[in-house]
């Protein structure tokens, strides 16, 4: 890939933002109810509401509003909150402490042992092992993660009292909450390495390098996973995105202050501005994840970087 | 060479494969000898079993392959119960083979350098700056430039015939007593076959390998091979001399192959062929499986497996055409005269 | 002896030995019907969908009938499950909750079936610059967690049943889509679609006579797979209380209610939490064999 590549994904990833956040503006302004009643209360007197509205410029036109909050939000600036009256960006930034941490945690968990186990159940395929791994990845994928969430709620909080089930302050706060976001797309993400990995470990070229006498460890992990990681990439970029989202029911599981939580809440109250916040930080982070995985991509795989111009013989 | 230098051979060979839709008998008692300097070809259609052949030589046959009985052996060593290490001692280092498809034999994610300089650090314990030296000459002796700049660059960069010329280099890192080709040149065109079949030939001169070249192009293999084995259905069905492949061949199977090699056939006359696709290996029925597809079939092929019948000391053919109560069957009329001019015309020509 | 020396003429290859090509899904069905992991998530299915059609025959009680009498009784013959905090039968609440889970599977399914087949139909049949628009529709699609925009689509269109089929079907098609779209383009130009062209058939007639059966079984494999997921939404939906309107029983909204009894009445939460598992369970299963018996190009998802 070169410059011109580059560029252009850099593009697409603002096009898509532009395209989530205009969307959502939009869609927005035809929820039910009024803003500056939902704001103020139902008993306010009809003079205030003109002046809030006049101060809050939503009497200009829809077009003119738009271009407002566009301009606002170059400036990173999201407004004060209706229910906490509290400026937007204080709260997520808040917020995405915990989320991040969150995300990071159990992404690790996905990533590291879903890649784990798909090789090692690959390497050992038909065997005990493989049976093993691949039923719990598909009891993985099968179980709710609210759910799941709270029978180890049950389980290890409540009767062993091994790690607290609600707040982030608290050591091993983030333990059961990591465990269960992560653990769905580990088992998916085991299921996926495992049939990439068989593809790649019956090719030619995997042949050859055992052909040459090349060890089994170097066999696995120098020629093989690098090529069975690329058909994945993609899906561990659009698993970590989906992550942000399935946050928002564990965040509301163990009480977690984080963003998913803020943005159901937001939602619940219609809490314009902060909604409205939530979604540009969402669709960026993911916009972000998928930029970082493609130029991973990148990274391994030389036929993405280099053209394939040809030596000539 | 008056004493015979036999560097491998394997023995009565059979090999089953476990598939879901059941076992395929894919190898059914295979022998051949290997003897250094010496190229065989092994010739068959796809799916008679050459590969598999090629494939346990090296100990790697796929998921559900097994030798169920016979024997490899390996400077009078059997080999056949080599535990995976073991094998590791002789890939790479003993033998070595190159692929049918330079395009996909290659890691795409390594540059060419690398995977050229491993072969060598693997099968000479160098270190990997030493094994670069070796890389870089090898490259030459291949024909191709050897600079830093090929050294790092990665397979796509590259075509088929210069990517099937690393293949080369890198099975001859090693310096190997025995070379597979399993169909080196297929995916190849022309003339890049041609170039490929020289470097080949240069350099078992230079190394001295004992070569086992599969192929299902019996023009080609006529090039280079001292014999020729000619396979049908994981059988061994004639095998002989180059030469007397060509000049006096036994069985009706290689009748057929031979009539459809292009430079023999008149203008706009068909000599003879074969109907049909070689049969799948799960549950054959007994006899010589040949015959259902033979013109020439006898009462007995559909009950009993032919043997070996000996032609010469050098030519054996498994057909009971051959069995003096056999009815006289000879060769279709329009082979035999391509053979009466080859003969005239190529005497002394072929590979020896 | 000697006459066994005779030619004869040709054999035909003994017929036991001949593989014939059978109907795909009949031999399908011949896989399935010899695996026991996929016979026994046919029946578990099976029994799902007939109790989720004749709830109100099979269910021991109204799902909605409060009995304040006796709220979160443990379980005893006359409530095989307990009861829930209204004093409802928790079994029968289960039996309708499956209703609801299976009629938003099912009809989500089919939504995101017919979407994504036309999608990804029109896009790798007509191609150029129509494929390009598609394409760029199904990469945004495929990159958004739709868990979060169907919260959305839901929070503006309201809760109810229809509006779950919707925000589950619109939002989730693109996978599909994308799957067909490489198998039509490569359909494209095989033989029997030029030769019909040739032969004067309108562009309709080549997709859906030659076309939509290639395509067919890859969109019963997709569909099956997407059954799990779209449970897993609707129930995390009802979850969140954007799910059917209370009181409707759904399995997620009872998961929910059930929460703050999870110590005192743990059977609430997990009966219903192991009867949601089994049922994805078993759809995943069945996608799992269903995939490798009609369509293993498909195993790279």
């Amino acid at each position: 890939m070169n410059v011109h590549n580059i560029v252009a994904r850099l593009l697409w990833s603002l096009g898509v933002i532009f395209i989530v956040v205009s969307t959502t503006f939009f869609l927005l302004q035809i929820l039910p109810g009024d803003p500056v009643k939902l704001m103020m209360g139902d008993r306010v007197d009809p003079v205030t509401v003109e002046q809030v509205r006049e101060k809050m410029g939503l009497n200009k036109p829809i077009i003119q509003q738009y271009i407002d909050f566009w301009l606002k939000l170059l400036r990173m600036d999201f407004g004060d909150s209706y229910q906490l009256k509290l400026p937007v960006i204080d709260q997520i930034q808040s917020a995405s402490v915990v989320t991040l941490r969150l995300a990071f945690y159990s992404s690790l968990i996905a990533v590291i042992g879903g890649l784990l186990f798909g090789v090692t159940a690959a390497i050992f395929r038909g065997r005990w092992i493989d049976n093993l791994l691949m039923s719990i990845a598909v009891f993985g994928i099968s179980t709710p993660s609210f759910w799941f969430a709270l029978v180890l709620q049950l389980i290890f909080g409540l009767w062993l009292q091994w790690f607290p089930i609600s707040g982030y302050q608290a050591p091993g706060a983030f333990v059961l909450p990591a465990f269960t976001l992560g653990l769905r797309y580990m088992s998916s993400l085991a299921r996926l390495t495992r049939t990439s990995m068989l593809e790649v470990l019956s090719s030619e070229y995997l042949l050859a390098a055992k052909a040459k006498g090349v060890g089994s460890f170097r066999l696995i992990w120098l020629h093989a996973f690098g090529n069975a990681l690329l058909p994945i990439m993609t899906f561990i970029g659009s698993s970590l995105a989906d992550m942000m989202a399935g946050a928002i029911l564990i965040e509301h599981v163990f009480s977690l202050p984080g963003i998913g939580r803020l943005t159901f809440d937001s939602l619940m109250s219609r809490d314009l501005p902060l909604l409205q916040a939530t979604v540009v930080y969402l669709t960026v982070i993911s916009v972000g994840i998928y930029l970082i995985v493609d130029f991973l991509a990148l990274f391994i795989d030389p036929r993405l970087r280099i053209g394939g111009k040809r030596n000539v013989e | 060479m008056d004493k015979k230098d036999i560097i491998a051979k394997i023995d009565n060979l059979h090999i089953d494969i476990k598939t879901q839709a059941g076992i395929i008998q894919a190898v059914r008692g295979v022998s051949l000898d290997f003897e250094a300097h010496k190229t065989i070809g092994l010739i068959g259609e796809s799916g008679s079993g050459k590969s598999m052949m090629a494939r346990t030589l090296l100990g790697l046959l796929p998921a559900g392959g097994a030798i169920t009985s016979g024997h490899i052996y390996y400077n009078n060593t059997p080999i056949e119960t080599y535990t995976q290490r073991q094998w590791r001692n002789l890939r790479g280092k003993e033998i070595a083979m190159i692929f049918q498809d330079p395009m996909h034999a290659l890691n795409p994610l390594m540059t060419i350098g690398k995977q050229l300089s491993e072969a060598i650090v693997i099968s000479q314990k160098v270190s990997w700056k030493l094994a670069k030296i070796q890389a870089l000459d090898l490259l030459k002796k291949v024909g191709l430039e050897a600079t830093p700049e090929r050294y790092h660059s990665y397979p796509h960069q590259y075509s088929g015939g210069m990517r099937q010329r690393i293949a080369i280099a890198m099975a001859l890192s090693c310096k190997p007593k025995l070379l597979i080709c399993d169909e080196p040149t297929t995916a190849l065109d022309v003339s890049t076959q041609a170039q490929i079949i020289e470097l080949i030939i240069k350099l078992q001169k230079e190394y001295g390998m004992a070569i086992l070249f599969i192929s299902h192009d019996l023009s080609l293999v006529s090039q280079m091979a001292d014999e020729i084995a000619i396979v049908y259905a994981g059988r061994i069905v004639e095998h002989a001399t180059t030469k007397e492949i060509f000049l006096q061949p036994k069985h009706p199977y290689t009748w057929a192959l031979l009539s459809a090699i292009v430079h023999f056939q008149p203008k706009n006359e068909v000599l003879y062929t074969i109907e049909g696709s070689p049969p799948l290996l799960i549950n054959p029925p007994k006899g010589d499986l040949f015959s259902y597809r033979s013109e020439y079939a006898l009462d007995i092929d559909f009950q009993e497996n032919p043997p070996f019948f000996e032609v010469s000391p050098t030519h054996r053919v498994a057909s009971w055409l051959q069995d003096p109560r056999a009815p006289s069957v000879t060769m279709p009329k329009l082979l035999q005269k391509q053979i009466q001019i080859l003969r005239s015309q190529q005497e002394g020509n072929f590979h020896e | 002896m000697l006459n066994k020396f005779t030619l004869v003429p040709k054999a035909p290859w003994p017929t036991d030995q001949v593989i014939t090509q059978e109907n795909l899904y009949k031999r399908a069905w011949k896989l399935l019907r010899k695996d026991p992991i996929a016979l026994t998530s046919l029946i578990l299915i099976a029994v799902l969908i007939i109790s989720a059609l004749f709830a109100p025959w099979i269910a021991p009680y109204d799902p909605n009938e409060q009995m304040l009498s006796k709220p979160l009784s443990q379980p005893s013959p006359q409530h095989w499950l307990g009861t829930d905090e209204f004093g409802r039968d928790i079994l029968s609440r289960l039996i309708f909750g499956a209703r609801i889970s299976m009629s938003v599977a099912l009809g989500s399914q089919f939504i995101v079936s017919i979407i994504g087949f036309w999608m990804g139909l029109i896009a790798g049949y007509m191609g150029g610059k129509i494929d390009r628009i598609i394409s760029f529709i199904i990469q945004i699609f495929a990159s958004f967690p739709y868990l979060l925009f169907a919260m959305a689509l839901i929070f503006v269109l309201g809760p109810g049943l229809l509006n779950l089929f919707l925000a589950l079907g619109l939002l989730s098609w693109a996978g599909t889509a994308r799957v067909v779209r490489a198998q039509v383009m490569s359909l494209k130009h095989r033989e029997f679609v030029d030769a019909s062209w040739m032969m004067g058939a309108s562009h309709y007639w080549i997709m859906t006579k030659h076309l939509f059966p290639n395509v067919l079984p890859s969109l019963i494999v997709l569909a099956t797979m997407g059954i799990p997921n779209a449970i897993i939404a609707e129930a995390s939906l009802s979850y969140l209380g954007l799910g059917v309107r209370i009181p409707t029983a759904s399995w997620g909204q009872m998961i929910f209610a059930a929460k703050p009894f999870l110590q005192t009445f743990p059977l609430y939460s997990i009966a219903t939490g192991i009867l949601m598992m089994l049922s994805v369970l078993a759809f995943n299963l069945l996608g799992d064999r269903l995939r490798d018996a009609l369509d293993p190009r498909l195993s790279g998802r």
